[in-house]
C-alpha cells in the first residue's frame, strides 16, 4: 500500500516573542490516515497543529521560519493567500463553537461564501445533506435543520462542527482535542466518525488522551518541550517506543 | 468562682449594631429617592388630570397654552379673549420622536462602525489615542452642545438648505438631532465595544478557520452574536436622547407642531417641560401641572426602555459568561 | 501533469476587497467622530478668542457728589453711547480708591460700551456712523485701547455684556457643589459600604440595587421636578439657592458614587478581610481601619468624576430657578444664585452679540476644568493602582 505525503513539513520553527515553542520540527503526514500528536501539557501539539492552516498568524509577536507543504505546495509561500489555505484546511475545536446560525446554515455558509454552491440551491442542500450524513449528524439534525445550532447537545455540536469543516471539501481536516469537552459516548461516536471518514480525508488530531490516540491514529508523534521525539506508526509507539522520553510519557512517568 | 467567659463582650456590641443600623438607613435613601421622584410626579400629575382630559393629553394633537400661561399668570381678563388651552401631547411626542430619530440616524452608524474598528482592528497605540476622544465627546455637558447647535449647527443648515433652494428655520429640527447624535455616540461605540470583545474568540477563530475574511466573520458571526448587546446600547442611546433637555430648549422650537420636515421648527416634551415651569405662574396652574404630567410619561417611557436594555445585557453575559460588563 | 496551486486563488479577490472596504468603512467612522470633536473644540475657541481682550477710552470724566449720584452726568453727551453705563455706576468706588480725584475732571481710561467693543472687533453692532466716527478719532489719537479681559473674572452676570463675568456663577458653582458631595459622599460611600460589607442576600437588598441602577438612568430632567415639587414647594427650602440646587444634583450624583465606591470596594481582596476575622476584630473595625483606607483611592477617583457630571448639568437646575440674575456673588447656600452651566445659558439667550464671545470664554473655562478633574482622578487611580 502506497503512502502518499500529504502535508510535509520541513524545519518549522516558532518563537513566540523570545521563547521557542517549535524547535526544527519535520514531519510527513500521509494521505488518509489519522495522524495523531500527543505529549504533555504544553509540548507544542496544538501549536504544531495551528501552523498547518496558518491560525497562528493570527497571534502578535510570533514568528514562524521553515515550509509546510501540503500537496506539494509551500503555504509559507509568499505569493500564497492565507484564506485560500485555510479554505483548504478544515479545523474542529475543543469546545464545540458553532456559529449562531441554523444547523443548515451552520454548513451551507462557508460553501457559499467560497462561490461552491449557489444559496437556497439543489447543489447547496445536497451538499449539506451529505457533509450531516458523513459527519453522522444527519438522522438527528434531519427534521430540525432550521433550529439554532446551539440547540444541539454537546456531542451533535461536535458532529455539526465535524459537517462543517467537511462541507468545504478540505484536503486535511485538523483537530485539536475535539472530544476532550464531551462525554464517553459521545467521544465513542466521534472515534467512530473519525475512522470512517479517513477513507476520503486526511485527519491530524491533538489529543492528549493516550488511549484515543491508541484506539484511532495510524501513526503518531509524539512531542515534547518544542521538540518532535519519535513519529511512527502508532502499534510501534505503544508498545516498543525507540525514544526514552517516548516511554517515560506512554507509561506514565509524567502526564 | 466562675471565670469569666472571654468569648462574649457587649460594649462592642451595641456599637456595632448601631453603626450597622446607620449605614442600611444609608442605603434606604436611594429608594426614597424613587419613591420621591415618584411621589412628585406622579402626585402632580394627578392634580393635572384633574382638570384636563387624560384622553385629550394622550391623543390630542393640539397644544396651546396661551389661555392656561395668562390664567396662571393672574390675567384672567387677558385669556378670555384667547382660545381655550388645549393639552394634546402629540405634537410634543412627535418632535420628541423626529429628534431622537435623526439623533440615532448619527449616532448608530458611527458608533457602532467605530466600535467595530476599535474592538477588531485597533492597535493599542491606536486605541489609547482614539478611545480618550470619544470619552471626551461623552464629557462635554449638554448645556455646551446646545451653544454648539444653536449658534454654528443651525444656520449652517439653513444655508445648506437655502443652497438647494428649500427653506429651513433657525430653529430646525435636524441641528439638535445631528448634534444629540453627536452627544450619543459614546454610548453606543462604549458599550458595543464591550459587548464586541466579549464575543469569545473560539467564535471567530471558527469562522475564520474556515476561510472566511475579516470582515465576513465580523459581519456574518461576531455582529450577530453580539447583537443583544449592541441592541442594549442602542436602546440607552435612544433612552438618553428622549430624555435629553439643554440642546433641544437651545436649538429646537418652542412650537408644537407636528410635522415631517425636519427643517422646520417644532418643539419637544423636555422643551416643554422647561417652558412650563420658568414662567411666573402659579405652582398649581394647569400649565405648571402639565409639565409634571409629560415628564410622568417620559419617566415611564425611559424607565421601560432601560429595563429592556439591562435585561439584553443580563442575557448576553449569562450567554457568553462574561464578568466584566 | 502540473499540481496546480490552490493556495494562489484569484477568485478571492473580490473577498479581499470587500475586507479591506470595510475596514476602512470603520476607520473613516471613528475618523468623523474624533473630527465631530475637532470641528467643535475648534469652533469653540475660535469664538471665545475675542473675549480675551476688551476695549477701553481714554475720556475727561468729572467726579463729584452729583457725578456720583448720577454717574451719567460724568461724562460728556457725545460719550454717552460709547462709555460703558455700567461701568460708570462703579464710579463712586472707583473714587474712593482715588479720592484724590474727588471734584476733579480728569482723563480716565474708561471701558468702552459692548457695542464700541464689538465694533473693534469687527462683529455685528448697532453703532450709527456718528458714534463710529467718534471710536475712530478715539483709536487714531491713542485714546482707545485692548487690555486683558479680567472683568470676565472678577465680576460677576451683568445686563451689560462688556460689565459681565464668572465671579457669581463660581462661587455659585463651588456653593452648591459642596452641598452635593456633602450629602452624596458620605451617603454614597455608607450605602455602598453597607451593600459590599454588610447587606443580607435578600430580596430587599436586590431591590435596593436595581433602586440605584434605575436612578442612574433618569433623565435629569426628572431630578429637577423632584427637587421643584419636594424640596421647593413642600419643605420650602429657597428657589435658587445652591442648597435646593446641591441637593437636586447630590441625588443624580449619588448613583455614581455608590456604584464606583462598590467597584472600589470590591478590588480589596478578602484576604484582608479574612486576616481581620482572625485577628477577632469586628465587621465595622475591619472595614473602617483595613478595607476602607485601601479603597479609598477608588472611591475618591469616582466621587471626583461624579463631581464633573454634577458640574455640567443645567436641566434640574433650571426647573429649580438656578437662572436667576445674579449680579453679585451669593453668601451662602441659601442665596439666590446661579452656576456656570445655568449662566452659559442665560448668556446663550441673549440678544446682545457681545455675549456669543463671553458664551463661549465660559464654556471653554467649564472645558478645563472638566479635563481638569478628570485628569486629577484618572492620575489618582494610576497613581493608587495597588496591584494585588
Amino acid at each position: 500500500m502506497a503512502k502518499n505525503i500529504k502535508v510535509s513539513v520541513k524545519e518549522l520553527n516558532l518563537w513566540y516573542g523570545d521563547k521557542q515553542a517549535l524547535k526544527n520540527i519535520s514531519i510527513d503526514i500521509y494521505e488518509n490516515k489519522i495522524t495523531a500528536l500527543i505529549g504533555p501539557s504544553g509540548c507544542g501539539k496544538s501549536t504544531f497543529l495551528r501552523c498547518i492552516n496558518r491560525m497562528n498568524d493570527l497571534i502578535n509577536n510570533v514568528k514562524i521560519e521553515g515550509d509546510i507543504l501540503i500537496d506539494s505546495h509551500d503555504i509559507y509561500d509568499n505569493v500564497v493567500d492565507v484564506v485560500a489555505v485555510r479554505k483548504n484546511v478544515g479545523m474542529v475545536f475543543q469546545r464545540p463553537n458553532p456559529f449562531p446560525k441554523s444547523i443548515y446554515e451552520n454548513v451551507a455558509y462557508a460553501p457559499r461564501m467560497h462561490g461552491m454552491v449557489k444559496k437556497g440551491s439543489k447543489e447547496e442542500q445536497e451538499l449539506v445533506e451529505k457533509s450531516l450524513i458523513s459527519a453522522g449528524l444527519w438522522n438527528e439534525a434531519k427534521d430540525v435543520l432550521t433550529q439554532p445550532g446551539t440547540s444541539l447537545s454537546g456531542g451533535q455540536q461536535q458532529r455539526l462542527c465535524i459537517a462543517r469543516a467537511i462541507a468545504i471539501k478540505p484536503k486535511v481536516i485538523l483537530m485539536d482535542e475535539p472530544t476532550s469537552a464531551l462525554d464517553p459516548i459521545s467521544t465513542e461516536k466521534i472515534e467512530n466518525l473519525m475512522l470512517s471518514l479517513k477513507k476520503e480525508y486526511t485527519i491530524i488530531i491533538v489529543t492528549h488522551n493516550m488511549q484515543q490516540a491508541a484506539r484511532v491514529a495510524d501513526m503518531t508523534a509524539f512531542f515534547h518541550l518544542g521538540d518532535l521525539i519519535e513519529y511512527d506508526k502508532t502499534s510501534k509507539i505503544f508498545v516498543e517506543p525507540s525514544k526514552k522520553k517516548t516511554e517515560d510519557y506512554i507509561t506514565g512517568r509524567y502526564g | 468562682m466562675k471565670s469569666k467567659n472571654i468569648f462574649t463582650t457587649d460594649k462592642k456590641d451595641t456599637k456595632e449594631k448601631f453603626i450597622k443600623i446607620s449605614l442600611f438607613l444609608s442605603a434606604t435613601i436611594s429608594i426614597f429617592i424613587t419613591f420621591g421622584i415618584l411621589y412628585a410626579i406622579i402626585f402632580e400629575a394627578i392634580r393635572f388630570f384633574d382638570m384636563q382630559s387624560f384622553w385629550y393629553f394622550i391623543t390630542g394633537t393640539q397644544w396651546s397654552t396661551e389661555a392656561a400661561f395668562l390664567e396662571g399668570a393672574g390675567r384672567v381678563e387677558d385669556a378670555s379673549g384667547v382660545a381655550t388651552a388645549q393639552f394634546g401631547s402629540i405634537p410634543l411626542f412627535a418632535g420628541t420622536f423626529m429628534i431622537t430619530f435623526i439623533a440615532m440616524l448619527v449616532a448608530v452608524p458611527i458608533g457602532l462602525f467605530a466600535a467595530i474598528y476599535l474592538s477588531q482592528y485597533a492597535s493599542t497605540k491606536t486605541r489609547s489615542i482614539f478611545k480618550p476622544m470619544l470619552e471626551i465627546l461623552a464629557g462635554i455637558p449638554t448645556v455646551v452642545y446646545g451653544f454648539f447647535a444653536a449658534i454654528t449647527v443651525s444656520p449652517l443648515i439653513v444655508k445648506i438648505a437655502n443652497y438647494f433652494g428649500m427653506d429651513a428655520s433657525f430653529n430646525n429640527a435636524l441641528a439638535p438631532g445631528i448634534v444629540m447624535g453627536i452627544m450619543i455616540i459614546p454610548v453606543i461605540s462604549s458599550l458595543s465595544d464591550d459587548v464586541i470583545s466579549s464575543v469569545p474568540r473560539s467564535m471567530e477563530e471558527g469562522s475564520l478557520a474556515l476561510g472566511m475574511t475579516k470582515a465576513e466573520t465580523i459581519k456574518d458571526i461576531i455582529l450577530p452574536s453580539a447583537l443583544p448587546g449592541i441592541i442594549a446600547a442602542i436602546l440607552l442611546g435612544i433612552s438618553k436622547a428622549l430624555g435629553e433637555t439643554m440642546i433641544v430648549v437651545m436649538a429646537a422650537g418652542l412650537r408644537p407642531n407636528l410635522t415631517w420636515n425636519p427643517l422646520e421648527d417644532l418643539t419637544t416634551v423636555t422643551v416643554i417641560i422647561v417652558d412650563a415651569l420658568v414662567g411666573d405662574q402659579a405652582f398649581d396652574s394647569a400649565l405648571t401641572l402639565s409639565a409634571f404630567a409629560l415628564g410622568l410619561v417620559l419617566f415611564f417611557v425611559t424607565l421601560l426602555i432601560n429595563i429592556a436594555s439591562v435585561y439584553l445585557i443580563k442575557r448576553f453575559k449569562e450567554k457568553y459568561k462574561v464578568s466584566n460588563l | 501533469m502540473k499540481n496546480e496551486n490552490i493556495f494562489i486563488d484569484p477568485q478571492l479577490q473580490k473577498r479581499h476587497l470587500k475586507s479591506k472596504i470595510f475596514k476602512l468603512f470603520a476607520f473613516s467612522s471613528l475618523l468623523v467622530a474624533c473630527l465631530f470633536l475637532v470641528w467643535f473644540l475648534s469652533d469653540m475657541v475660535n469664538r471665545a478668542i475675542p473675549a480675551v481682550k476688551n476695549n477701553w477710552i481714554q475720556i475727561e470724566v468729572t467726579y463729584n457728589e452729583t457725578t456720583i449720584e448720577n454717574p451719567r452726568k460724568s461724562i460728556d453727551k457725545k460719550y454717552r453711547k460709547i462709555a460703558s453705563k455700567a461701568w460708570l455706576r462703579d464710579i463712586r468706588f472707583y473714587v474712593e480708591k482715588h479720592p484724590e480725584l474727588l471734584d476733579t475732571t480728569t482723563l480716565t481710561w474708561v471701558l468702552a460700551d459692548d457695542q464700541v467693543d464689538q465694533y473693534i472687533k469687527g462683529h455685528n453692532n448697532r453703532l450709527k456712523s456718528k458714534q463710529k466716527k467718534i471710536v475712530d478719532n478715539l483709536q487714531e489719537s491713542g485714546k482707545l485701547e485692548s487690555r486683558f479681559n479680567t472683568i470676565f473674572f472678577t465680576r460677576g452676570d451683568s445686563k451689560h455684556p462688556e460689565y459681565s463675568g464668572l465671579l457669581s456663577a463660581t462661587v455659585g458653582t463651588i456653593l452648591t457643589l459642596l452641598v452635593t458631595m456633602a450629602f452624596a459622599f458620605p451617603i454614597g460611600v455608607m450605602t455602598s459600604i453597607y451593600l459590599e460589607e454588610f447587606a443580607p442576600k435578600n430580596r430587599f437588598t436586590e431591590f435596593i440595587e436595581i433602586n440605584i441602577n434605575n436612578l442612574a438612568a433618569i433623565p435629569s430632567i426628572l431630578f429637577g421636578l423632584l427637587g421643584l415639587a419636594v424640596f421647593i414647594t413642600l419643605f420650602g427650602m429657597p428657589r435658587s439657592s445652591p442648597l435646593v440646587g446641591g441637593l437636586t444634583l447630590g441625588l443624580m450624583t449619588l448613583p455614581i458614587i455608590i456604584v464606583s465606591s462598590r467597584a472600589a470596594l470590591r478590588t480589596v481582596p478578602d484576604s484582608i478581610r479574612e486576616a481581620g476575622y482572625g485577628l477577632g476584630l469586628t465587621k465595622w473595625q475591619i472595614v473602617k481601619d483595613h478595607v476602607l483606607p485601601l479603597a479609598m483611592p477608588g472611591i475618591l477617583t469616582g466621587s471626583i468624576i461624579g463631581l464633573a457630571q454634577a458640574m455640567g448639568e443645567t436641566a434640574p437646575l433650571i426647573i429649580v430657578g438656578m437662572i436667576a440674575f445674579i449680579p453679585d456673588s451669593p453668601t451662602s447656600i441659601t442665596d439666590a444664585a446661579t452656576v456656570l452651566p445655568a449662566q452659559i445659558f442665560t448668556w446663550a439667550g441673549m440678544p446682545e452679540t457681545a455675549y456669543i464671545e463671553r458664551t463661549a470664554a465660559a464654556i471653554l473655562v467649564l472645558l478645563v476644568i472638566l479635563i481638569t478633574l478628570n485628569a486629577i482622578a484618572i492620575y489618582l487611580r494610576k497613581k493608587y493602582e495597588i496591584k494585588w
